[in-house]
């Protein structure tokens, strides 16, 4: 990261602390893209991802009166990502023991997201319809949630009743299915 | 909510924050804010009749530099980690640990000097420690939260070590037994076993 961008973010942080909107705004959308390229390398699923960074932009937001001037911008950051990233990940290796069981949530963490050129053929769209059909009421639902409506994991069990933790699963193993259905297999992914 | 929706959401609700203060500043708030606590604390349980005699000799005052020592470095370092991303000097890290050794170690050669291993059970001085390092404990832990610590555990050892340390302070001037075993086992560990406590209290007291 070069410094002249190490500047920039440091002053508009200053700025945001005596209340410039606008700068603030720009400031976070600026650092939720670096939070993404620096949680992505510690977690590999796009949606919790999602969840990862915007956790990291609400700790900036309410550690904000903490920022020193005098320091660097980016470590400040950088440490509260990290700190995010690690309890996040720890949450999940507690959720997993006790709600996943047998699956191997470490192999589905690791699997990125399909991309296929075919997407929007005909031939493709039947087949979806089909994979789509085979998910259980829940997981369609919860991906339909997530996908077309754009909730966050939150939103979705709070209207659904249901655990954070059990949204997760349910729509990771409709993805599993998913990807079963259109022949790609989790290994392909790794 | 995605990303961008709660960006918008943050930047609409902010309003001009007041900067934390430097390290300094807040050690020294909270110095003056825990002394005058424990003051109060040990005019009120009643100091030792013999202290007039005691303070000057040079055994007591190496104790209770040795203990205010151990107070203010683990303050120091408690605040310094309430804040994201500490400066990463060895000062800060080594210092408590550092403090907490020399502490050992002089009552350690004291006690082989002496002779003396054993000694009988005073459950009050423990009572003592945890009873007047409360309050510079808590007043600590309210300061570090006002921060945003990335490393709970250790801010929150490091708070209990300093506060309980001021709380060892009191008790010096309390407890009449000067044996360096009885200061060993009877005021040094329940000292650190209260910072194991706190190992766990940060964990869930300062959470942000």
């Amino acid at each position: 990261m070069s410094s002249s961008t190490e500047e920039r973010l440091s002053q508009m942080m200053v700025q945001s602390q005596l209340g410039d909107r606008c700068v603030y705004e720009a400031l976070l959308s600026e650092a939720s893209l670096l939070l993404k390229r620096f949680v992505r390398k510690r977690v590999f699923d796009p949606i919790l991802l999602e969840d990862v960074v915007q956790e990291v932009l609400i700790s900036l937001h309410k550690a904000r009166h903490t920022y020193d001037p005098t320091r660097k911008f980016l470590p400040w950051m950088y440490a509260m990502a990290a700190f995010r990233v690690t309890d996040f990940l720890r949450k999940l290796g507690r959720t997993r023991t006790r709600e996943i069981g047998d699956l191997d949530f470490d192999k589905i963490m690791s699997i990125e997201p399909v991309s296929d050129p075919r997407i929007g053929s005909e031939q493709y769209s039947e087949k979806m319809n089909e994979a789509l059909t085979a998910l259980s009421p829940k997981q369609k639902k919860i991906i339909e949630l997530l996908k077309v409506d754009e909730l966050s994991i939150k939103e979705i069990a709070n209207r659904l009743g249901m655990s954070e933790s059990a949204v997760k699963v349910t729509a990771h193993r409709g993805y599993k299915s998913l990807r079963q259905a259109f022949g790609v297999t989790d290994h392909e992914h790794e | 909510m995605n990303t961008n929706d709660l960006i918008q959401k943050l930047s609409q609700d902010i309003a001009p924050v007041q900067r934390l203060a430097s390290t300094p500043k807040r050690l020294g708030f909270w110095l003056a804010i825990a002394f005058l606590v424990l003051v109060l604390e040990v005019t009120l349980f009643g100091p030792r009749e013999d202290l007039g005699q005691r303070a000057f000799t040079a055994q007591f005052a190496t104790e209770v530099l040795s203990v205010l020592f151990v107070a203010l470095v683990s303050a120091y370092g408690a605040l310094v980690l309430s804040i994201p991303a500490p400066e990463k000097k060895a000062v800060t890290r080594w210092l408590p640990i550092a403090g907490v050794t020399l502490w050992f170690a002089f009552l350690a050669i004291r006690v082989v000097d002496s002779g003396i291993f054993a000694t009988e059970c005073a459950f009050s001085c423990a009572r003592d420690i945890v009873i007047l390092g409360f309050a510079p404990s808590l007043i600590l832990y309210l300061l570090v939260r006002k921060g945003a610590p990335v490393f709970p555990r250790i801010t929150g050892a490091l708070a209990i070590l300093a506060g309980a340390s001021l709380g060892c302070l009191g008790t010096l001037f309390l407890c009449h037994n000067d044996e360096a075993i009885h200061l060993l086992l009877w005021h040094l560990m329940p000292v650190l076993a209260l910072s194991l406590v706190g190992t766990l209290g940060g964990r869930a007291l300062l959470k942000w």
